[in-house]
């Protein structure tokens, strides 16, 4: 592990312990409103002041971390679910079938993904509960992601296929399915976390765009796109920094993931 | 080869056929992810206090037709192939003159965008390339991975608090990814062999640059090319919202909140179109560029 590496795994370790430990560690609820102090600038009671619901911005920048943080990894698991049983479905069994699949993939992956994204969330109904509105963005996300990373499972499976130690447990009368378990699901293991790695990032990313635009996760739950939409009143920014804290968790979480998922690509 | 322009040209026509195919598919999902949309056939007039009961029916009726599921699909087909996109219902006009309206903004904001990521992204691989120095290497690095870092939106916002236009913003969203692909296959492609012997004979570096390891990695950043115009698309969407350019990926926006279905997956459908379009075209240069090396 090389020292930004490392560096970037402290990072997302504490980013992971707020996100985990919001409950316990933010100063308030993320939907509390302090009506007698909104818009407040960062004190002792308010260290990153208050919105202009009068809402503790650190609390809701804590309970962000954890909406953001924790879903974008169950979205990559669910893709790279996906990816994996596409992609080792392509790649093992081969012939028309894979060329078949990997057609279909190209093809998904040629589609312009977040106007499909809008399209599938604006299918369904925009005025849901918070707490599906989270999942149904990050369940979307999931679902749509999955083509890149099949392709890249393919291809691993293909070149595992015939590989030495494949052809040795088949030719010793291995049955498919504990070829599958012991010899296959082991092998693929390093480029399955690899998209898994490389899907996070993206999805958190694709999130923040999403709730910037309306359309992802809805208030009063936060997220770190859901918090960045105060941004778009940039006319005091200058003059009220603090109101850039969420973009500087997102910053630096998707940095910290994009150099592990680089070590990990060379590595798979 | 005296069958190279055949094969080309079988190529071209099995591509177009293959678009052809995905694109009636596409609209007939698209059709059908309309029709069993929540809310599809009820009219919000409906609610209007002060339409009668002849009106309201009258309404229904109007709708009715919509609700059969061929019928529908066969309107939706025919108006296809005459140029009819149907009706936005939150701007109360066609949507192919919404969308003859709003491509021109979308088609330079896209343009100027895509030329000026590419310019960059190309500049700095061959430099990264050419210098091979370490420092270098990891400013550019870095800088790949804190724009990455960076959602499109934002990205348009500081372009509109420098007072950049919307293409600024694209080509700044594009370059990471597009210097990241090129980087590395520019990379791998300075690491073969001959390109070894070339700098042993003691060719110059941009003679090894321009006239060997360029064209080695031609057919890879040309397929990037093709899939840049699908990227660009992605970005042009929140950018456009920022920014305020009234392109494509506005009207998708507004349509988004409306849940004007019709619009929004008419426009997704061409804008997909497109990006498969260029996709085909990228792999048909591909093509005769293996052909012209085999």
């Amino acid at each position: 592990m090389t020292r930004l590496q490392f560096i970037s795994v402290l990072l997302l370790i504490v980013t992971y312990s707020i996100a985990l430990g919001a409950k316990l560690l933010a100063p308030a609820d993320y939907a509390v409103q302090f009506r007698e102090t909104p818009n407040q600038p960062p004190s002792a009671q308010f260290l990153l002041g208050t919105d202009e619901l009068g809402r503790d911005r650190l609390s809701r920048l804590f309970y962000a971390c954890q909406t953001s943080l924790l879903l974008a990894p169950a979205a990559a698991a669910l893709s790279t679910l996906l990816a994996a049983i596409v992609g080792t479905a392509a790649g093992y069994t081969g012939g028309w079938f894979e060329k078949l699949t990997m057609a279909g993939v190209d093809l998904f992956l040629s589609l312009p993904w977040l106007f499909l994204i809008i399209t599938v969330r604006a299918v369904l109904p925009l005025n849901v509960a918070p707490a599906i509105s989270v999942l149904v963005t990050f369940a979307i996300l999931g679902c749509l992601g999955w083509a890149a990373s099949a392709r890249v499972v393919c291809a691993g499976v293909r070149n595992l296929r015939s590989s030495g130690f494949m052809l040795n447990a088949r030719a010793l009368g291995c049955r498919r399915s504990r070829l599958l378990a012991m010899q296959l699901a082991p092998n693929v293991k390093p480029v399955l976390w690899a998209q898994f790695l490389v899907s996070i990032p993206v999805f958190v990313l694709a999130e923040a765009n999403l709730s910037m635009l309306g359309l992802g996760v809805a208030e009063p739950l936060p997220s770190l796109g859901g918090l960045m939409r105060e941004l778009e009143n940039f006319s005091g920014l200058s003059a009220q920094p603090w109101r850039l804290a969420p973009l500087a968790v997102l910053v630096v979480c998707v940095s910290a993931f994009q150099v592990l998922s680089r070590g990990r690509e060379v590595e798979a | 080869m005296p069958d190279r322009a055949p094969r080309l040209l079988r190529s071209i026509c099995l591509r177009l056929v293959t678009i052809a195919a995905v694109v009636l598919v596409a609209g007939l999902a698209c059709a059908t992810m309309v029709r069993f949309a929540p809310g599809f056939g009820v009219d919000e007039r409906e609610l209007d206090p002060r339409l009668s009961a002849e009106s309201i029916a009258a309404l229904r009726s109007q709708n009715a037709g919509d609700g059969n599921i061929g019928h529908f699909y066969w309107h939706f087909l025919a108006g296809l192939l005459h140029g009819d996109l149907g009706q936005a219902r939150t701007f109360s006009q066609p949507i192919a003159q919404l969308m003859k309206d709003r491509a021109p903004a979308t088609a330079q904001n896209i343009g100027y965008g895509l030329a000026l990521a590419w310019s960059i992204t190309l500049a700095a691989a061959f430099a990264a390339a050419a210098l091979q120095n370490k420092a270098a290497e990891v400013l550019l690095s870095a800088a790949s991975i804190a724009l990455l870092s960076l959602p499109a939106a934002v990205v348009a916002l500081v372009a509109v608090i420098a007072r950049k236009p919307a293409s600024i913003a694209i080509a700044l969203a594009l370059v990471p990814v597009l210097y990241r692909y090129s980087r590395n296959v520019i990379a791998k492609n300075c690491a073969e062999p001959w390109i070894a012997a070339a700098r042993a004979r003691g060719v110059s570096k941009g003679r090894i640059l321009f006239c060997h390891v360029l064209p080695g990695a031609s057919p890879q950043l040309v397929a990037l090319a093709g899939v840049s115009l699908n990227m660009a698309f992605g970005a042009a969407l929140p950018i456009e919202v920022v920014a305020d350019s009234p392109g494509l990926g506005q009207l998708a926006w507004q349509a988004a909140l409306a849940r004007d279905l019709p619009l929004l997956v008419t426009v997704t459908g061409v804008v997909a179109t497109m990006t498969l379009v260029a996709n085909a075209c990228a792999a048909t240069v591909n093509d005769a560029l293996r052909m012209e090396h085999a």
